[in-house]
């Protein structure tokens, strides 16, 4: 056991303490950070630029159209206001029934709380055209629960209702998750103070709690209204004729009319970074409401039975709203089908092979975009963490969560117009484009695990490892990689997850490529029912064994010592 | 073997933060030293410039005459030993003893030869092949310090090295600890707050206040003799009383009337910090908690063992506020009608009955009194933060 | 509530994985008792403290306050003050708001509140400190901070509980604030109980009436400085709390209540009146703390003295009120011992130097030898 084999150890050491000399430190930075810029801004810039090159087409088709005048204006108007109320109703209400299942899943301890936190993570990994179509299916067909009391129509009928359910379903486990993880990081310790110097459980919320949370709470919540604003796949599936801005830009860029499509996408990206920059600022301004504090109604009701029908309800409303909604699908397969499944599968136009295809399409598409994250990311993480630029440190940390702040649909386009025949004419619209959206959005899945990872490990080790002798790179070799390892298993799960699940942009630049996603709006809009269902079930099943690795893989470690 | 040294080293953080401001020490081969004072006194910011993981603003840091200030941590010389162990959990007991050896590329043979011995210096040679989970806090430094050995390196760096140990560990540990460094020829640098701990093991003591050393000496010299008020309270434990200088002089003695109530007292001219006050100088009188003999009140001082002290000592009444067991001294606090508090500390228990509220006798010999300048803000320089 | 209770606690058992279990804890704190739990970390003595506090419910025991079961009662249907370790100061409320946060959530009068908010912070020594926030406080004022948001709690009586109040303070603050705080605890203003946790057992003997050692979930010893000091249960309570000197060894001869024990060839120490009892022939492990040893530099005669040892001084080192020499006996070990600096003492005993070294028998312990292995565990911690 003491035998080491030291030979090409040396070698590869000398190699490390080359490689750790400032110089080539400066190279990798330079490289990382420009990929990232070019990933991620040039499309945005190009964006931006194209309207402003193409103002007059823009002008005349969008303003003043010889025919029908401003009529484009105002009904891209007409769907931002819509995509805006959309999104602000099903945040709020998410917040309402989500906050107790966040404390209830932070502060309570009780059998079966793993597994329920495992539930409420589910729908994260229902790709969300799949999640869409569950939706339609359930609310708004007689093959959900309309079936159960014998109506011959859905309970709801495709459109805005719809839609908000849709978003409600799809926003929930983001925002729990962001509320779970601004709870954990908020030390008990404060709370239990409080309780001790005879504050009733809601006076603790609201002085204690609420305050100390409140700035991480807002960045989800702004966050969650972003996605749910950008959000396409399971929005056209389930909306019908009513059109809201992301299916407006897929509209528009099917039917080829690129400038307009470009202003729509301009604004929609152009408010969501005024979102994003406003986290900042806004967080910490906004004041926990109302100082004063009532005593006996506070004490009221924080009595035992408001606690328990709270926990009630909002396990309850979690059950039967959103779990049951988004698993619909799962058992709608299995009823018997008009026509029948096989039939359909293997009908003329090749559903089998179509879902062959795009299965191996998705699949490979994840890997490569999971390989280039991980390799350009995980630098970028440690770049964040540990370079010591104040300034451009904020902006690279705000540059990062911009693919999570804007519109699929409008990142697609700006993708495709830069890198595609418009702009830079390197890529067809086709595999290499749609990895290149892919990166584009898997990137802050995959960076902001293994940034958190970085911050909660012990740089002490890494200063004893150097004292001890060892140049950077073979303290990262040595040290640093082990303990973050499960980060940034972490990271390639989740970005390899969104990948699969990946539709609006993917719509846009895909030519004649399909993934499982789009393969199922396609499939749902051609009337393909069972097929669509079908092909849901394999990619959720898929993110469900995913979803648990992931679990598994993030599961708390026993650390050392003091 | 190198002797290290600092020269007009200063260190700013963020541009108002001073760490270090103008620090001159130098530290011989083969020294225990220490570097002590209270938080945030830039003892630990020292000791990272000595070792190389901060860059000093200017100044110069020679080991062995030759400046070292380019050079990495890693080419110095030296072992680390940090607070929090800071032990590579995925590693072997083993693995975490040779880790130095083993990405400097050493052969084999080196690696097991210096491993074995560092393991067994510290007594963790059985737990070679376990991980360190294993081990309790005491248990883990150990694997530190073998670490830090194992390299050869002949300077020991220690951040707080116990300061992560439960009391009783520290007491027994801090020995072993002087023993394995003398024992190897070592030179130790230690941080510490810990005044007992510095006093206990060291042979050199730096002590530091808000980024200057206020004194460096052997633990006797400061012990004995502070050249400040700050030094006299950090080390051992001080009473202070304030008053000024009374024109009577005997022997080798100043006469100086306390401020409380006036009670006077004969302090060594040679414990002085200045020999030669001025009559009517306000000064500060200091002296040791276990400098100070108790007495009830109508102690008959011709019992056998005590006749001289009714010649040497200073008397002040005094009423006795408490008086606690605590292990290996007894500790009394003795108040005056003006609402002062001296402390005193005898070993073992007291032979005498006595209760709070008793009137007593303190008594305190010349020699046993430091007399300081009175300082324009005596609550600032006896201030331990 | 004026008046402050007595504590009960009885059979009280928490479970744990890994440390910081109890089992079965019994425990009577007097009312206006100064108490304190003492032991190493993850002895178990933090989940005591949450229990009393109510923080955390036993899984079997019961908590009485005067004979008045209270297991189930909310921590603040005890009139308990709590000072958390790190003091739990809410981050986002000033000095001001932090004391009085107790009044302002049961509503009472905020021009009263102001009142004895100012009166507790005058207490603590806090001046002009009221819009400061904990970030901007030294350890040592949030400290206080604390301590008065607690006692405000409870109007100045009740049970205060002090999780290491002191850990996180420089050593030279903690030795002042121990003295502080006991006067405080007994003030005439104040009428507490007080249950300090603390893994220091000089600030335990310092401050506390009673101590209770707690190890691994068990109480060791309850007592007052004084017997646990003079009379420790067993060796781990003896080794505690002072450095001390060991002889394994077999009892040779027993004489009323005093013990010859055989320690090496020809080498017999006396021990008056040990706590437990032993019979001829037993193991025994012979302690003396290493304060205990009276040094001459000449030789002692046996007629004036029991207990004599010769050997060589080794290394003596200066450690401000006490020298520690290190001897080399005669019998074989090397042992440390501190004897008080006075004057002389260190030319007296220079490296080299032959000395007699004597203890006295009533001053020595006596315990059952648990073997090379747990002795070694003991004095030579992993």
């Amino acid at each position: 056991m003491r035998q080491e084999k030291n030979r090409w150890t040396t070698k590869l050491i000398a190699v490390e303490k080359e490689l750790s000399k400032p110089r080539y430190r400066k190279l990798t930075d330079g490289i990382v950070i420009g990929f990232f810029i070019f990933v991620i801004i040039g499309p945005i810039f190009n964006i931006f630029s194209t309207v402003v090159v193409s103002y007059w087409e823009i002008q005349s088709n969008v303003f003043n159209d010889p025919l029908t005048g401003d009529l484009q204006w105002q009904i891209m108007g007409t769907v931002l206001l819509r995509s805006f109320w959309i999104a602000g109703l099903a945040v709020l209400i998410d917040v309402i029934i989500g906050l107790p299942m966040a404390i209830l899943l932070t502060r309570f301890e009780f059998r079966g709380k793993q597994f329920l936190d495992a539930m409420v993570d589910l729908p994260l990994a229902v790709p969300t055209s799949a999640l869409g179509f569950s939706v339609l299916l359930f609310w708004g067909s007689r093959f959900g629960i309309a079936g159960l009391f014998g109506l011959d129509v859905g309970f709801f009928s495709a459109g805005p209702l719809l839609i908000l359910i849709t978003h409600i379903i799809f926003t929930y486990p983001f925002i729990v998750r962001s509320l779970k993880i601004v709870l954990q990081e908020t030390p008990k310790v404060y709370e239990d103070a409080a309780t001790t110097l005879g504050a009733p459980g809601l006076t603790v919320f609201r002085t204690i709690t609420g305050p100390l949370v409140k700035e991480g709470v807002i960045a989800g919540i702004i966050l969650a209204f972003a996605r749910s604003l950008g959000e396409t796949g399971a929005t056209i599936i389930v909306a019908g004729m009513y059109e809201t801005a992301p299916i407006v830009i897929v509209k528009l860029r099917r039917a080829l009319e690129l400038p307009a499509a470009a202003f729509l996408s301009m604004i929609l990206i152009g408010i969501c970074l005024a979102l994003l920059a406003g986290i900042k600022f806004f967080s910490r301004r906004v004041g926990f409401p109302i100082k004063k504090i009532w005593p006996t109604g506070e004490r009221f009701l924080s009595k035992p039975i408001f606690r328990k029908t709270r926990n009630i309800l909002a396990v309850g409303i979690f059950l039967a709203f959103i779990f049951i909604t988004a698993m619909f699908i799962l058992t709608y397969v299995f009823q018997p089908q008009d026509p029948p499944l096989w039939a359909e599968l293997n009908g003329g136009d090749l559903k089998w092979a179509y879902l062959w295809t795009s299965l191996m399409n998705s699949f490979l598409i994840g890997g490569i975009t999971t390989l280039i994250v991980m390799v350009m990311g995980v630098p970028m993480a440690f770049i964040i963490v540990n370079r010591k630029w104040k300034k451009v440190n904020t902006l690279l940390d705000t540059l990062i969560d911009i693919p999570l702040a804007i519109p699929s649909a409008a990142l697609g386009f700006a993708t495709f117009m830069f890198w595609g025949s418009p702009g830079l004419d390197l890529f067809f619209p086709g595999f290499w484009l749609i990895v290149w959206v892919h990166v584009a959005f898997t990137s802050p899945y995959m960076i902001r695990p293994v940034i958190s990872i970085i911050k909660k490990s012990n740089k002490g080790l890494e200063d004893a490892s150097r004292t001890l002798g060892a140049s950077n790179l073979t303290t990262f070799r040595r040290i640093t990689l082990p303990i973050i390892k499960n980060g940034i298993l972490a990271g390639a799960i989740m970005a390899f997850a969104r990948s699969l699940g990946e539709t609006g942009a993917t719509i846009v630049v895909m030519g004649d490529i399909r993934t499982i996603p789009v393969l199922i709006v396609d499939w749902v809009e051609t009337q393909a029912m069972g097929s669509a269902a079908l092909a849901s079930v394999i990619i959720i099943l898929f993110a469900f064994v995913l979803l648990l690795i992931l679990r598994y893989v993030s599961r708390p470690r026993r650390v050392l010592n003091a | 073997m190198p002797d290290i040294e600092l020269r007009g080293v200063n260190k700013i953080f963020k541009g108002k933060v001073i760490a270090m401001e103008d620090v001159n020490l130098k530290i011989k081969h083969g020294e225990y030293v220490f570097l002590l004072g209270p938080s945030g006194c830039g003892k630990t910011t020292t000791l990272r410039v000595i070792s190389g993981l901060e860059q000093p603003d200017n100044g110069e840091v020679l080991i062995d005459n030759k400046d070292v200030k380019d050079l990495l941590p890693e080419d110095r010389g030296m072992g680390f030993v940090f607070q929090h162990f800071e032990i590579f959990p995925f590693m072997t007991v083993w693995e975490n003893c040779i880790y130095g050896l083993k990405v400097r590329g050493f052969s084999d043979e080196v690696l097991i030869e210096h491993g074995e011995r560092a393991l067994k210096t510290v007594g963790l040679l059985d737990y070679a092949d376990e991980y360190p989970t294993v081990f309790g806090n005491p248990g883990l430094q150990r694997l530190g310090i073998a670490r830090a050995i194992a390299t050869g390196a002949k300077i020991l760096v220690m951040d707080e090295p116990l300061g992560s140990l439960d009391p009783k560990a520290r007491l027994s540990f801090r020995h072993e600890l002087r023993d394995l460094v003398k024992r190897l020829g070592l030179t130790a640098i230690q941080v510490t707050h810990d005044q007992d701990e510095a006093l206990a093991i060291g042979d050199q003591i730096i002590v530091m206040r808000q980024g200057r050393i206020l004194q460096y000496g052997p633990p006797e010299e400061l012990y004995e003799r502070p050249t400040s008020l700050f030094v006299a309270n950090f080390i051992g434990e001080m009473n202070f009383l304030e008053g000024f200088i009374y024109p009577n002089v005997l022997g080798n003695n100043y006469l100086v009337r306390l401020e409380i109530r006036g009670p006077k007292l004969y302090a060594s001219k040679d414990h002085a910090i200045f020999p030669d006050f001025a009559v009517d100088q306000r000064v500060v009188i200091a002296f040791r908690f276990e400098d100070v003999y108790v007495y009830p009140q109508n102690f008959d001082f011709n019992k056998p063992g005590h006749e001289r002290m009714e010649e040497e000592l200073n008397f002040i009444p005094a009423n006795l506020y408490s008086m606690r067991f605590v292990g290996k001294t007894t500790r009394f606090i003795a108040k005056f009608a003006s609402g002062e508090m001296i402390q005193a500390t005898k070993p073992g228990t007291f032979p005498y009955q006595l209760s709070p509220g008793d009137p007593i006798i303190l008594g305190i010999h010349p020699h046993d009194i430091i007399t300081f300048e009175h300082p324009k803000d005596l609550a600032y320089e006896i201030d331990l933060s | 509530m004026n008046y402050i209770p007595e504590i009960r606690l009885e059979h009280i058992v928490k479970h744990y994985r890994g440390e910081g279990g109890l089992n079965d804890v019994s425990l009577t704190i007097q009312d206006g008792e100064y108490f304190t739990l003492l032991g190493n970390t993850g002895g178990g003595k933090t989940t005591l403290l949450h229990i009393i506090a109510g923080l955390v419910k036993p899984d079997a025991g019961q908590i009485l306050f005067d004979g008045v079961d209270i297991t189930r009662k909310k921590p603040y249907e005890r009139n308990l003050g709590l000072v958390f370790e790190n003091y739990a100061l809410f981050p986002h409320m000033s000095v001001e708001e932090n004391i009085s946060y107790s009044h302002r959530v049961k509503g009472y009068d905020p021009q009263e509140t102001a009142q004895i908010s100012r009166e507790f912070q005058h207490m603590m020594r806090l001046y002009n400190r009221e819009k400061a926030i904990p970030s901007e406080l030294s350890g040592g004022m949030q400290q206080r901070v604390a301590l008065g948001r607690a006692l405000m709690n409870m109007e100045g009586s009740g049970i205060l509980l002090l999780d290491e109040p002191f850990k996180a303070l420089d050593a030279g603050l903690r030795m002042n604030l121990r003295v502080e705080i006991r006067n405080l605890a007994k003030s005439e203003k104040l009428k507490l109980t007080v249950i300090h946790i603390t893994n220091d057992m000089t600030e335990a003997m310092m401050v506390s009436d009673r101590i209770a050692l707690i190890r691994d979930g068990k109480i060791v010893q309850v007592g007052i400085p004084e017997e646990i000091y003079y009379q420790p249960a067993n060796l781990f309570v003896a080794y505690f709390f002072s450095d001390t000197v060991y002889f394994p060894g077999v009892v040779a001869a027993v004489e009323d209540s005093s013990y010859s024990v055989v320690v090496a060839k020809n080498v017999a120490f006396k021990v008056d009146n040990p706590i437990a009892k032993f019979q001829r022939g037993g193991a025994v492990v012979l302690v003396v703390r290493n304060d205990y040893f009276k040094i001459y530099a000449e030789p002692v005669s046996p007629e004036d003295k029991d207990n004599i040892l010769t050997g060589k001084i080794t290394t003596a080192k200066f450690m401000g009120p006490f020298i520690r020499f290190s001897v080399s006996l005669e019998i074989g070990n090397i042992i440390a011992i501190d004897i008080p600096s006075t004057y002389g003492v260190r030319e007296k005993f220079p490296a080299g130097q032959n000395v007699w070294l004597t203890f006295n028998p009533k001053k020595a312990f006596l315990f059952p030898d648990p073997g090379e292995e747990k002795l070694k565990e003991l004095y030579f911690e992993i």
